[in-house]
């Protein structure tokens, strides 16, 4: 047999992997709050509540106000990384800019692939109603399925976070259908914010 | 001041990094090129190929499809039993999370993406949904579906070589996939599957013997 016997850790060693694995959680979150991870959260929450607001009392016609909003969270959200402490650069974070990079280069070919296109110049104004809010809850869930992916591999707090919200959307998109926007930009946006919030005062 | 000066290094300790980086890489090939991942690329391309030239030529009942994976499957687990991999790693349940994850949210992507509820009570819409149900559209769907499902397959080996397994090769990999399939259905949807098979497959079996050959 090549098989090698498992050998249970004794009580001590229980004990230090998980003080160590503790100890090294704590240094992630005293690592994140340091970035500028939480003033994102905030800054993306504005973001949100102002957008998803304007979204809910718009006249027709008027997306490309929305799109004012995202780049604005853009342009912030990369002002805030320059104005904050600037990490040391090491050969692995590459892999940071290409995971955002292929996130969103995927969500983009999903939407190209299964979007009906066909169909949406021929759509009555009930239709473009419901695919204004199918499109507006895959494009709020796709930053949170970033945020979930991140926090398998870094964080836990922001897989929960992630999920959380990504069901907060869903309950709007079924439930709330009326106020759908305003639902996303205050519940939507108000978690964004009271984590942001959170880690700035309890991570440090 | 509680700031750090960043002294740049000096050229020998440059070059040491350098180097070290290299062996590192070099090692991270080489225990790639032992393990099973090239023969696992090889056995992949195999049933691209199976699968998707029984989708192009004999357009027959979906179970035997599945009938031809399983038969696939066996095959390969046999060959396991038979030699078996000489580096065992442990499971990582991140990885099964990501799975699931990745499953969950193509699913809600899926629904949310797709044009289901826009034909209820909408007299509009009528010419248009009855266009989409003939049948030149039943196929495009179930391409559609086909090449979402390997795209979210291939999303998922992109995260995995940027996250617990990193290489470049594989991300690259995968972005070169995700191309040929978009190609083919845009391109040559009515090759769609030969397309697959042939490419697809042939390029996961071109890089397992890249791996088995150039990475020991």
């Amino acid at each position: 047999m090549n098989e090698e016997p498992t050998l249970q850790p004794s009580r001590d060693e229980a004990r230090a992997a998980i003080a160590s694995a503790s100890q090294t959680q704590q240094q992630t979150r005293k690592f994140i709050a340091g970035t500028q991870a939480g003033p994102a959260l905030i800054w993306w929450g504005l973001i949100w509540v102002a957008m998803f607001t304007y979204a809910q009392f718009r006249g027709p016609g008027s997306n490309y106000v929305c799109w004012i909003f995202i780049t604005a969270g853009f342009i912030g959200g990369a002002l805030l990384n320059k104005l904050g402490p600037q990490p040391v650069k090491r050969p692995a974070d590459w892999r940071g800019g290409v995971f955002w990079l292929a996130l969103f280069g995927y969500a983009a070919i999903y939407a190209m692939l299964l979007v009906p296109w066909d169909m949406l110049p021929n759509q009555s104004p009930a239709q473009a109603a419901l695919m204004d809010h199918k499109m507006t809850a895959y494009f709020s869930i796709v930053p949170m399925f970033a945020y979930v992916v991140i926090g398998l591999f870094v964080e836990r707090f922001l897989l929960w976070l992630g999920l959380l919200m990504t069901g907060l959307i869903l309950v709007g998109y079924f439930f709330i259908w009326h106020y759908f926007y305003l639902w996303i930009g205050a519940v939507g946006g108000g978690t964004l914010i009271i984590s942001g919030l959170y880690i700035r005062k309890f991570w440090k | 001041m509680n700031e750090e000066t960043n002294l740049p290094p000096n050229r020998d300790e440059a070059r040491a990094s350098l180097a070290s980086i290299d062996a590192t890489r070099a090692e991270a090939r080489r225990n790639i090129g032992g393990s099973e991942f090239g023969p696992n690329m090889i056995w992949c391309g195999l049933l691209w190929i199976v699968i998707w030239g029984y989708i192009q030529f004999l357009p027959g009942p979906v179970y035997l499809l599945w009938i031809l994976a399983a038969a696939f499957f066996v095959a390969f687990a046999v060959m396991k039993k038979i030699r078996p991999s000489p580096v065992k790693s442990a499971p990582d349940l991140r990885v099964a999370a990501l799975w699931l994850v990745i499953i969950m949210y193509a699913a809600i992507f899926w629904f949310l993406l797709q044009p289901q509820g826009l034909s209820k009570n909408l007299p509009s819409a009528d010419v248009v949904i009855a266009a989409h149900q003939s049948a030149r559209n039943v196929v495009m769907g179930a391409l559609k579906f086909a090449a979402y499902a390997v795209i979210v397959s291939l999303f998922f080996n992109v995260i995995i070589s940027l996250t617990v397994r990193p290489s470049r090769f594989f991300v690259i990999l995968g972005l070169l996939l995700t191309a040929v399939v978009l190609v083919g259905y845009y391109c040559v949807p009515e090759w769609f599957g030969l397309w697959m098979s042939v490419v697809g497959g042939g390029t996961f079996i071109l890089s397992g013997t890249f791996i088995r050959k150039f990475w020991k």
